[in-house]
């Protein structure tokens, strides 16, 4: 047999594209995003709870129709019913039992679509309340909507175990929605990274102490006036880390380690940006890329 | 390790998807990642083209905008402007008898983010106009905590110092307005700043003044 005959056809841009969202893959990495997200979740929707009625009571702040009016066209809210203080306890208290089946994973899958549609209706209901973790935890619920994201670490294959039931170790669907992470994991990182290069701030090196300057962010403005050079790496160093993560969790050589660094640089990036929570969530899509997709691992 | 190994059998196989499954998934697929794509692009703080914005609104804003998933990711943080610099809220009874209700107040993390954005929209506005209208709300919300129907709604951005001139400076006030309700309208009633009702005007020179008729 020549070599000829035997060289292996070049892969096409379907081949490329069929391997990439269909070949199974392990459904923990899904698993663990779905106890994190739900966990997440369950942090966001504290910060609506002490506030709920005084936002959106009867007599609340923020009133239907100027919601209503601020959100985009083809904006919804299951809140919109919601005329009473006892029914926007009731929407919200829903939210909630979504995120906890979430984290326990019982009913993983209708929970993610619930508590995905039970967010994006909060957030609908008060659009200007809402900042850029909440935008990503509505990212990755619907990210695991569409894989079987209870198929481990959870209450669904303990139960479908007693009744003699086994879940797939490895699935297409699962490579499904850990694709559909990736691919938002570097949509955010690249998106954030374009934005901030718009302002001088992100180019002379002084974001970083803006950043300190914002409530709930860690204040290093002693440590910055100290040394302008630690001001200006730790501002570049932000927008080299997001370039980085964007473009490098695409290769398979730099992949889990770019990843690996994420679930520390995001967190941290989100303490020194005032925006902890949007930090986690960042480390959330990390974990999902952190985990080869592809089932040579289940050998 | 025996449960170990009990752990490690191999489970049922996964079911592939028929070729129709696949396409069907495919399609749904590409049009979702052209929808991100435009939802990016048109949700920048640069503006939107007409045509990428009409494209998206009538094809992809309907099922992107309810499932909140219309999103530039435009994570800015901060460009060091005036606009970047935390808002707080504050709401007194008019005339100020009363003790002001201090918005987030004492409290903090992400609720007093979520205080510190509606601020800081009734300061800035959105994109598609001023805060007022959600002044109103807001200050509507008050009358009842306040036990009134008059009310001063202001909004203070705090100073935000720069690394070469730190000092300390007060937090300046954005946004005034009076939120009352007579009979059963709400009326708002905006204070302007001063600068922008009286605008000052230069005293002409001595010379221009001699040479004037």
């Amino acid at each position: 047999m020549s070599g000829a005959e035997s060289a292996p056809r070049p892969a096409t841009l379907g081949d490329t594209w069929m391997r990439f969202w269909f070949t199974p893959a392990p459904v923990r990495p899904l698993a663990i995003v779905r106890i994190l997200t739900g966990i997440l979740g369950l942090l966001l929707a504290w910060s609506y709870a002490d506030d709920l009625q005084t936002w959106f009571g009867p007599a609340g702040m923020i009133p239907r129709d100027v919601a209503a009016e601020w959100r985009p066209r083809f904006g919804v809210s299951l809140y919109d019913a919601a005329t009473t203080s006892a029914s926007v306890t009731a929407w919200f208290a829903a939210t909630v039992i979504a995120f906890s089946c979430l984290v326990v994973g019982l009913g993983s899958r209708l929970a993610a679509v619930a508590g995905a549609v039970l967010w994006a209706s909060l957030l609908h209901r008060g659009p200007m309340l809402a900042g850029p973790a909440d935008d990503c935890l509505s990212v990755l619920l619907w990210c695991l909507a569409a894989g079987p994201c209870g198929g481990d670490l959870s209450l669904d294959r303990l139960l479908a175990a007693r009744a003699g039931r086994e879940w797939p170790a490895a699935t297409p669907w699962a490579g499904v929605a850990l694709g559909l992470l990736q691919v938002h994991a570097s949509a955010i990182a690249l998106a954030a990274v374009l934005a901030q290069l718009k302002g001088d701030a992100w180019w002379n090196g002084t974001a970083a102490w803006w950043l300190a300057s914002r409530a709930g962010a860690v204040d290093l403005r002693g440590a910055y006036l100290g040394s302008e050079y630690l001001m200006n790496l730790v501002s570049h160093a932000i927008v080299a880390f997001e370039i980085l993560f964007a473009v490098g969790i695409w290769f398979t050589a730099t992949r889990q380690t770019v990843a690996a660094i994420g679930l520390v640089a995001w967190p941290l990036i989100g303490v020194l940006a005032g925006e902890p929570l949007w930090g986690a969530a960042m480390a959330i899509f990390a974990v999902a890329a952190r985990f080869p997709k592809w089932p040579q691992v289940l050998k | 390790m025996a449960r170990a190994a009990q752990n490690a059998t191999p489970r049922s196989p996964a079911t592939e998807p028929g070729e129709a499954v696949r396409a069907g998934v495919t399609v749904a697929l590409v049009a979702y990642l052209v929808g991100l794509v435009l939802a990016i692009a048109t949700n920048s703080l640069s503006g939107s083209s007409a045509l990428l914005g009409t494209v998206k609104s009538r094809i992809f804003s309907p099922f992107l905008v309810p499932a909140w998933l219309d999103l530039g990711y435009d994570h800015r943080f901060t460009y060091g402007l005036d606009e970047d610099a935390d808002h707080e809220l504050e709401i007194v009874p008019h005339g100020g008898d009363g003790e002001p209700l201090q918005l987030p107040g004492a409290v903090s993390g992400e609720r007093a983010a979520r205080w510190r954005r509606l601020a800081r929209t009734i300061a800035v506005g959105g994109l598609d106009g001023d805060g007022s209208p959600v002044a109103a709300g807001v200050g509507r919300g008050g009358f009842a905590r306040l036990g009134t129907t008059d009310v001063d709604l202001r909004v203070f951005r705090l100073p935000q110092p720069e690394r070469t001139a730190v000092a300390d400076t007060a937090a300046e006030q954005v946004y005034a307005a009076r939120i009352r309700r007579v009979a059963d309208d709400v009326q708002l009633i905006r204070e302007e700043p001063r600068g922008e009702v009286a605008p000052l005007v230069r005293r002409p020179s001595p010379a221009a003044a001699e040479g004037s008729p």
